[in-house]
């Protein structure tokens, strides 16, 4: 595998996961009886093995959707939301570097709110969510036997480094044959359930970071002072005078 | 039901509204002549439609100027080309997405085959366009340096820029420390965002936002400039979600009329005694491509067989260099500077022509920082601080020569949301341009060495990603080897004009636009003779 780090692996990373956006974004009235249909399609038992869900994840996508969303969300469902916040926490932690998505509801919007709003906006990204985060929870219980929210955070870790992985694995092939055996691997692992949990990620990480760097925490962070309009940037004066009188207080 | 079309008949009928065919718009108004635009993009207000005043501007924004349907903007490339095709459709084209980088071509560019012995020469020369050059840098109200700042390798000018030129941010500045310490002559490039109130717009703040459109209209893109003038005309009328379709040709072989589907997506018919086309070197290639008939069964004005051929870009290698200290790079306008030590042909390189260089201060807000990282999690917080405010780019403008071997056809299967064939783009670099590409990439990093920078990336040519397209229905003065005329009128169809970036005979090495608008002046005036001589 070429390395992950290089631009060129960057921008076919970027452009797989972009590929997917590009779907989910072009949403409308269509999209969304389609993707409605699809769902409810995906329940019956021909739906299942269509799309090769496995019978477990059909019903409980069908129990999914008869729940409601979570009080103040638009469509994440209480379950869903708690599993969103660990997730983002994780994608963006609060660390020594500095405040992460945790902190985010302090000043404004949570995390889980700004992603649920992208969510509620998409059909597409709805049914990536509602697959994908079931499946992480699954593939939690499997591996630890325990809900993905209740794991210790170095499990939680370590899970979505294997997660990471495969997604780079199977979205650069190398080769003709390991483009072969990775359709083989998404194959089976469609069937066994993984699938939609690695599906997800990309997507899951862009939605994150869209969430943490658009928010005055990480511009405080960062010490970036937008937005760009209406007045520009203040005088680089300005800007001088403020980090002397930070450096003063500290 | 179908009802026949409307019958409409205007003088002039122009396809696509940007550098080009918005400039040519006006220009007919102004001469007194009934002038209808088709543009397929839509209309945007700088006011209402560029949200870059909230905190989530990086995620509003950057939508901004994506198609409603995805299949309009489709294209196809041969398997395992890597080409970005981008542009913008929309009232301004894709000067609402330019960074208004506004140089112009210097005098050689005009004579590449006598100076250098390859390409080939322009019909007309520096001094043909330079009244134009001046002409469209008044009404942009381009901002240069002048006196002991100007440029040195800038070609004669008749006038001084309008306006003063912008200051240097931070990054530039850094920038300019390396050039210096090389020799290199860095010095601030024109560019069409006055620094002073023109033509009724305001100052630039040094928001930059320009290539998210400019909410306050600072920035000089066609719809804020020569359109208004256009429609202040009373005789223009711009007609946005207008897809021309077909141009058709009468039994007298002059252009009759142009079939376009209508914002509604309802087939209507113009016909006018002059048809202009400009989309761009890859839309109007198709547009007559896709206007057959049995006198031009090869598609219109193509009996030389050169219309989509020479398809043409800049060669763009972008490098990044991380530096100690705090940049600041998203102050000012998003172009920096430029650099023409390396323009000119080298007798000691193994290539002919050269490249400008370019300081690129643009995306560089906290989500496109962040972006650029791969990852995610600590590493990944960490990474982006370390570049946050403290990295800054540079790229190439490299003259890549023309060769009939790069080219625009229509793909024979995949359609647009129309059902139109899309264009299928072939441009690959040949001998020439991958030595220069090579030699740039060991100039940018020198540059960025000499600057400071204590780590550099990226340093890789991105095909398409200069979004400078040119070059496919070329000027010449012979009919079998050109596809317009020195005027850019149809050798094969005497009421047909060229009106954009295809016409270019070579690509120079600097940001088009100011060239393509200069060209679409010195085409209206050419139109505006011949309908006084009553040619047309």
């Amino acid at each position: 595998m070429s390395d992950p780090q290089s631009p060129r692996a960057r921008g076919a990373i970027r452009r797989a996961g972009s590929k997917l956006a590009r779907y989910a974004d072009a949403s409308g009235v269509v999209a969304l009886h389609l993707v409605r249909g699809f769902l409810e399609f995906s329940e019956t038992k021909l739906g299942a093995f269509v799309m090769l869900l496995s019978p477990k994840q059909a019903k409980a996508l069908a129990r999914r959707r008869r729940e409601r969303p979570r009080e103040g969300l638009r469509w994440f469902t209480a379950g869903e939301s708690a599993l969103v916040e660990t997730l983002a926490n994780l994608i963006a932690p609060s660390d020594a570097t500095g405040p992460g998505a945790e902190q985010m509801a302090l000043l404004g919007r949570s995390a889980v709110e700004t992603v649920d709003r992208l969510a509620a906006g998409s059909p597409c990204r709805q049914a990536l969510y509602a697959r994908g985060l079931l499946a992480l929870d699954h593939l939690a219980k499997d591996e630890y036997k325990s809900a993905f929210v209740e794991l210790s955070r170095e499990h939680q870790v370590h899970l979505l480094q294997c997660i990471d992985r495969l997604h780079h694995k199977w979205s650069t092939p190398t080769s003709l044959t390991a483009k072969i055996r990775n359709r083989t691997v998404i194959l089976y692992h469609k069937w066994s359930g993984l699938f939609p949990a690695v599906e997800i990620f990309p997507r899951l990480v862009e939605d994150v970071l869209q969430a943490f760097y658009t928010d005055p925490v990480s511009w405080v962070w960062l010490d970036y002072d937008g937005p760009p309009m209406p007045q520009g940037y203040p005088d680089l004066l300005d800007r001088r005078w403020r980090a002397r009188a930070a450096e003063t207080q500290s | 039901m179908n009802l026949p079309p409307h019958k409409q008949t205007t003088d002039v009928v122009v396809i696509g509204c940007g550098a080009g065919g918005g400039v040519i718009a006006k220009e007919l108004g102004e001469a007194g002549l009934s002038v209808v635009v088709l543009e397929a993009g839509r209309r945007y207000d700088p006011t209402t439609d560029y949200h870059t005043d909230t905190v989530d501007f990086e995620m509003r924004a950057k939508t901004v100027f994506a198609p409603d349907d995805d299949r309009r903007d489709r294209y196809t490339l041969p398997r395992g080309d890597s080409f970005a095709y981008s542009r913008v459709k929309g009232v301004g084209g894709s000067t609402l997405h330019y960074r208004a980088i506004s140089p112009r071509l210097h005098e050689s560019d005009f004579r590449v085959r006598s100076e250098d012995g390859v390409a080939d020469d322009w019909p007309i020369s520096y001094q043909d366009l330079e009244p134009f050059y001046t002409q469209v840098e008044y009404e942009l109200g381009v901002s240069g340096p002048d006196g002991a700042q100007a440029n040195p390798f800038d070609p004669p000018r008749s006038k001084p820029y309008p306006t003063p030129p912008h200051a240097f941010n931070c990054a530039s500045k850094v920038v300019k420390r390396g050039a210096d310490r090389l020799g290199l002559h860095m010095v601030r490039d024109p560019l069409a965002i006055p620094t002073k109130a023109w033509n009724g717009r305001p100052a630039c703040i040094g928001a930059g936002t320009c290539h998210l459109g400019c909410s306050i209209a600072a920035k000089s893109s066609i719809d804020v400039t020569y359109v208004l003038k256009a429609q202040a005309t009373g005789r223009v009328d711009i007609r946005p979600g207008c897809m021309a379709r077909e141009i058709t040709v009468g039994p007298d072989g002059k252009a009759r009329s142009v079939i376009y589907f209508d914002a509604a997506g309802r087939e209507q018919e113009i016909s006018a005694r002059a048809i202009v086309a400009a989309g761009n070197a890859v839309e109007t290639p198709r547009l007559l491509l896709l206007s057959t008939s049995s006198r031009f069964p090869d598609g219109l004005a193509n009996s030389s067989g050169l219309v989509g051929k020479y398809f043409t870009e800049h060669l763009g290698v972008f490098a990044y260099g991380l530096f100690s200290e705090r940049l600041d790079p998203w102050r000012g306008a998003p172009s920096g500077g430029l650099i023409q030590d390396y323009y000119a042909t080298n007798a000691r390189n193994n290539f002919a022509r050269g490249w400008t260089i370019v300081v690129t201060n643009s995306s560089h807000w906290p989500l496109s920082v962040a972006q650029r990282v791969p990852g995610w999690g600590t590493e990944h917080k960490a990474r982006t601080k370390q570049l946050f405010a403290h990295f800054t780019g540079v790229a190439s403008i490299g003259e890549q020569l023309p060769d009939v071997r790069n080219h625009v056809t229509l793909d024979p299967i995949v359609k647009d949301n129309l059902g139109l064939p899309v264009p299928h783009l072939v441009n690959r670099v040949h001998a020439n341009d991958q030595a220069m590409i090579t030699a740039i990439s060991v100039r940018l990093k020198e540059l960025l060495e000499a600057a400071g920078a204590i780590e550099i990336w990226g340093n890789e040519h991105g095909p398409g990603e200069s979004a400078h397209y040119l070059g496919t229905c070329r000027m010449g003065t012979n009919p079998s080897t050109s596809v317009v005329d020195p005027w850019c009128r149809a050798h094969d169809v005497p009421n047909l004009f060229i009106g954009d970036g295809s016409v270019l005979v070579t690509c120079g090495s600097v940001n088009p636009a100011l060239t393509i608008s200069a060209l679409a002046t010195r085409t209206a005036e050419g139109i505006g003779t011949a309908f006084r001589r009553r040619d047309l």
